[in-house]
């Protein structure tokens, strides 16, 4: 075989990486305002200001002359660090107060007021209701954490937050998640470091179980849940199995818990599983439904002095959860005969 | 399938221990007094076993201290064992159930310390076994088992006089120890993989991978456990209830007084047999 033209062709190869490179470039170029979204249009308007979808844009941004809060928190604390500070709420006295001592222990004691509270850059005080200030502020994360950001603003949270809608738990309607929510506001720290990284790890019923309450109460099996619940340091915190930041509907493809990535995502603990280990997984939230099919476990249930069969109707009617037993209640002999051949669980439930 | 699973190996092992309870270990207990055996043997402190010792020449143990049935390296693994066990057992349920906050550090540490000690104790009780050269006393059963089997069932079911202690152990218990052994070699076995689930190297893969192979093992480690228990529950039960004076030389080293079994009613009539000493061996046996 003749080797010559193959040994040595100069610059062919130099010319392709070149080529490579500047394509590169160009590519990273066009697709870095998308990388940063928000940041292009921002800019074009001010530096310094945030655009959020509820932001009046009709609104003149602050002029210096209003000097003091924009320049550090103490403008504001001149009032809100009174405890007397407070305004009447529908009929009711709602505390304006801000406790400078939790400000000044928090990860941010160095930033201003302001760069939260966007609201306020505007000349006049706004005067939107609270939970639009609380929205500006749980949001405005975003502008000195573009990453996290840029991962929230596409997870299920984010979307729906930024298009100022409500999600649906269970069928009830329920406040998406916005930064603070789950991070805390004005005595926020960072979760990377001690003794704060084991607090949050440890605040699972806290961050997620507020608003997802029933799927807190039914992490109870034996070596994730329980575990977990009883501050097992190695037990998975709920963002480790379904995602922080870019958390997704478990029906979205990208969701870490379907069936697809579920070997992945138990992968990050476990020696690389397979599908049949993640049909452990179901056990995961619904142990107790499980010990509901199981015959025994039901035939024990007979003679044991209270019931703990769930009633679904109940705890419909009470809660709009399907899946948590949250109470037991006394049942005679033939009801539990009856639960034991027809669990309540198993039935369909009667509209009315 | 691994959902189910664990449920069934929690029900079933719920109801294994009931049973053991319920369908066992009270029955016999109420038979036991309603049959005056308790009074018997707590109250009046009369033992078949030490009776049949000191009258009965056909008896393995006759006229025989107890003592040295039961070596001092077989005692102290008994004791290693015992401990071993019982730390074994409530990390092992822990780590499963965790049923206070804080624990799984010092259970799961636990569980690896005792869990290497406890291999250890096994390897040198095989060690001992082969040395002593006493497997025959844990591993052999013959034609004359089945009679005396019979008996010893009918003993602990009501409807038999006290049997005979022709060997060491009688053969309903003889097999329960080298069924000990070989649920310890599969507990260490199963516990390593759970550990260490790499350990389970090309092997795993049967199961899927090293992961699944640990889940599987979980499972095993599991029901073995609940076996173990049952076992070990009856092993404790019946040493008590039935031997208590060997029990107390196997815990504590305090011989009974069997002087007291050597001038008991009937006595004038009872005919000492005539020892034949066997002047080439000086070994003497009864003859009748």
């Amino acid at each position: 075989m003749n080797y010559s033209k193959l040994d040595y062709q100069p610059g062919l190869i130099q010319q392709n990486y070149a080529l490579v490179f500047i394509l590169f470039v160009l590519a990273f170029s066009l697709f870095l305002p998308l990388l940063l979204p928000g940041s292009a249009s921002a800019k074009s308007k001010n530096d310094d200001i945030i655009t959020l979808p509820w932001d009046n844009p009709a609104k003149k941004p602050i002029p210096p002359s209003f000097i003091l809060p924009q320049q550090n928190r103490w403008g504001c604390l001149a009032c809100h660090s009174s405890k007397a500070l407070s305004k009447i709420r529908d009929g009711q006295e709602a505390s304006l107060f801000v406790d400078p001592e939790i400000i000044g222990n928090s990860m941010h004691k160095s930033i201003a007021c302001i760069d939260c509270h966007t609201n306020f850059t505007y000349e006049e005080h706004p005067a939107e209701s609270p939970e639009d200030f609380r929205k500006v502020a749980g949001l405005s994360c975003m502008k000195c954490h573009p990453f996290q950001g840029y991962l929230y603003k596409n997870s299920v949270h984010g979307e729906l937050a930024l298009k100022d809608k409500q999600g649906k738990i269970d069928g009830k309607k329920t406040d998406p998640a916005l930064c603070s929510s789950c991070h805390g506001f004005h005595d926020i720290q960072s979760p990377r470091f001690e003794p704060y990284k084991s607090e949050f790890r440890s605040a699972g019923e806290k961050v997620c179980g507020e608003c997802h309450a029933d799927r807190y109460d039914s992490y109870s099996d034996y070596y994730h849940g329980q575990a977990y619940k009883n501050k097992a340091k190695d037990a998975p915190v709920c963002w480790d199995c379904h995602g922080n930041h870019s958390i997704e509907k478990k029906k979205n493809k990208a969701s870490l818990v379907t069936e697809e990535n579920l070997p992945r995502t138990c992968g990050k603990c476990h020696d690389r599983p397979t599908k049949n280990l993640t049909s452990y997984a179901p056990l995961i939230h619904n142990r107790r439904k499980a010990l509901e099919g199981n015959l025994i476990y039901r035939m024990v249930n007979l003679f044991s002095s209270k019931s703990e069969v769930s009633d679904k109707k109940e705890q419909q009617a009470a809660t709009g959860r399907t899946e948590i037993i949250t109470g037991s209640k006394d049942e005679g002999f033939l009801s539990r005969i009856f639960e034991f051949f027809f669990p309540s669980s198993l039935r369909p439930v009667q509209e009315k | 399938m691994l959902e189910t699973l664990n449920v069934w190996v929690d029900t079933i092992g719920f109801l294994l221990a009931a049973g053991i309870v319920i369908g066992f270990i009270v029955p016999h207990f109420i038979a036991s007094v309603l049959t005056g055996r308790v009074k018997k043997h707590f109250v009046d402190d009369y033992w078949d076993s030490l009776a049949h010792r000191m009258h009965d020449p056909k008896q393995f143990h006759y006229k025989q201290p107890i003592g040295p049935d039961f070596p001092q390296p077989i005692r102290v693994w008994h004791w290693v064992n015992l401990v071993s066990w019982m730390i074994l057992l409530i990390s092992g349920l822990y780590i499963r159930y965790p049923w206070f906050s804080g624990g799984r550090e010092v259970m799961r540490n636990a569980h690896y310390f005792f869990m290497y000690l406890i291999t250890i104790n096994l390897i040198l009780r095989f060690a001992y076994l082969y040395f002593a050269k006493n497997w025959r006393d844990y591993l052999t059963f013959d034609k004359t088992d089945i009679s005396w089997g019979i008996s010893v069932a009918r003993y602990y079911t009501f409807t038999g006089p006290p049997y005979d202690h022709l060997k060491k152990f009688n053969p309903l218990q003889r097999p329960a120890y080298p069924a000990i052994w070989a649920m310890l070699i599969l507990q260490a076995f199963t516990g390593f993989i759970i550990w260490q689930p790499a350990v389970g190297g090309l092997f795993s893969g049967i199961f899927g991978g090293p992961a699944d192979m640990a889940a599987w093992m979980r499972l095993v480690h599991n029901i073995n456990m609940r076996f173990m228990v049952a076992l070990v529950t009856i092993h404790s039960y019946l040493g008590s209830m039935e031997d208590f004076p060997v029990l107390k030389v196997f815990w504590f080293w305090k011989e009974p007084d069997l002087t007291k079994y050597e001038h008991e009613h009937g006595d004038e009539a009872h005919q000492e047999p005539k020892l034949e000493i066997d002047e080439s061996t000086g070994s003497a046996t009864p003859s009748h």
